[in-house]
């Protein structure tokens, strides 16, 4: 079960998530955001990619 | 014992940058004590929809953080307290309710005012918009047939030109440049912005200048140097923003369009500054600047808090601006730090579509770019962007400031 709670409509592709974890998150063809492995860094890096989203789209679900 | 050791950390400025540092301190392992100060009484919330959703509804703030998030953090919350003066010596920031707090580190976020030319006089009917409250001010003067004229088109006076607009607003917008945006894009995109602005109905003039704000018991219009004379029930003054500094007037730091910090973000041992008040040496644009976005609120919060937590610093901090507005129905993302010398170059699209990726070039290099309804390349773009740059600083090598 993932931690990471998405709201596509919120999404705006703007990218910060991306920028700051990119092991984490990738923009897809859609424009929106796609989780490849929430795993793949550490819980702070994962809090400041989720928090840095300018659409307030992203959710560490706790 | 080394003065302040024991004491908190404080953070002065409860708004994103300040919140932004506190949730990192934590989530970097540092366990101690934390004080967050705040002149505003409400929670720490969002600025950018103050001007876009909050600005047609009734709604309340957008909150950083939740409630129940809010209290994990075991902070010390003096919210409606505005500092007042800083003791380096003692390691002491003055409070306006006649407090003082030592503090082992101090992180200043106290963000940026608006700028206002008292000459021009300010009857009621002037509004500003910074707070949430300046918000629910404006908002509430925003009625079908209301008469808004707006000082000022960069990106607040043309987002709440758009909004007033879309509430059946009459709008009319004064700007000293050559068309709204200028400033920040530069002259090459004059036509699409003064368009996008003409098109929704706005009844814009460039390059005037303001003689005066008329009015005694309420607002009557606006005087141009020129002689003419904009009748309105509300004015809306935003004209940029200057940096929250003068609590920190005699304090021996060095103020210059901001704090003066160093590629470490500190100003003084065990002081730091960050967002929209912090004047450092960006290593990745190779200049130094005061950057009053969003984003950059939160990733110098970040690089703050590890070098507090861990109590090494990082390198130097340095990142590629990023900036976006909703207006007239377009998205605008600027990245980099555009001047109006630099060459600019479109990508994809088209003006004429009002959908391009542009960059700007400098010495040869890209330097940064633009995007109007385009995120998706714009996205790309930014990521090679920001590649480029860190290699080409790595180059360089270090030390460099």
């Amino acid at each position: 079960m993932s931690r990471i709670r998405i709201d596509l409509e919120k999404c705006q592709g703007y990218g910060n998530c991306v920028m700051a974890a990119p092991e984490v998150f990738d923009i897809s063809d859609h424009g929106k955001v796609v989780v490849l492995d929430e795993n793949a860094v550490d819980d702070a890096t994962l809090r400041l990619a989720i928090r840095e989203c300018p659409a307030h789209a992203l959710e560490l679900l706790e | 014992m080394t003065r302040g050791a024991g004491s908190p950390v404080v953070v002065v400025g409860a708004s994103l940058a300040g919140i932004r540092v506190v949730q990192s301190l934590r989530d970097h392992g540092y366990a101690g004590p934390i004080v967050l100060v705040g002149a505003e009484s409400e929670l720490p919330y969002d600025r950018p929809p103050l001007s876009k959703a909050l600005m047609r509804s009734d709604a309340g703030p957008e909150y950083l953080v939740r409630e129940d998030a809010l209290a994990k953090l075991d902070i010390d919350l003096l919210l409606g307290v505005r500092a007042t003066g800083l003791d380096l010596a003692l390691k002491q920031v003055a409070l306006d309710n006649g407090g003082r707090i030592t503090y082992s580190s101090l992180v200043i976020a106290t963000g940026s005012v608006p700028c206002s030319i008292p000459e021009w006089g300010s009857p009621p009917g002037v509004h500003y918009l910074r707070t949430f409250e300046d918000c629910v001010d404006l908002r509430g003067e925003l009625t079908p047939g209301a008469r808004l004229v707006i000082i000022g088109a960069g990106f607040i006076g043309a987002e709440i030109a758009s909004t007033a607009r879309g509430l059946g607003v009459e709008v009319t917008v004064l700007d000293n440049t050559r068309a709204p945006l200028t400033r920040a894009i530069g002259p090459f995109f004059a036509e699409t912005t003064e368009a996008i602005h003409r098109d929704a109905g706005v009844d814009l003039y460039n390059e005037v200048s303001v003689a005066g704000i008329e009015g005694e018991d309420r607002v009557r219009g606006v005087r141009l140097v020129d002689g003419r004379f904009m009748p309105a029930d509300a004015v809306l003054v935003c004209i940029g923003a200057r940096p929250a500094v003068d609590w920190l007037h005699g304090s021996g730091l060095s103020l210059d369009d901001g704090v003066v910090c160093d590629a470490d973000l500190s100003a003084a041992p065990d002081v730091y500054a960050i967002g929209d008040v912090c004047n450092y040496p960006n290593s990745l644009l190779g200049e130094r600047m005061r950057v009053e976005h969003w984003s950059n609120a939160g990733e110098q919060a970040t690089y703050v808090a590890k070098s507090i937590a861990s109590g090494a610093t990082g390198g130097g901090f340095g990142s590629l601006p990023f900036v976006w507005s909703e207006q007239f129905g377009y998205k605008i993302e600027v990245v980099g730090r555009p001047r109006h010398s630099d060459t600019v170059r479109l990508i994809e699209g088209s003006l004429q579509e009002r959908r391009f990726l542009a960059v700007y070039e400098r010495d040869g290099r890209e330097v940064g770019a633009i995007a109007f309804n385009a995120a998706s390349s714009m996205f790309r773009l930014r990521r090679r962007l920001l590649a480029e740059l860190t290699a080409a600083h790595s180059l360089e090598g270090t030390g460099k400031k």
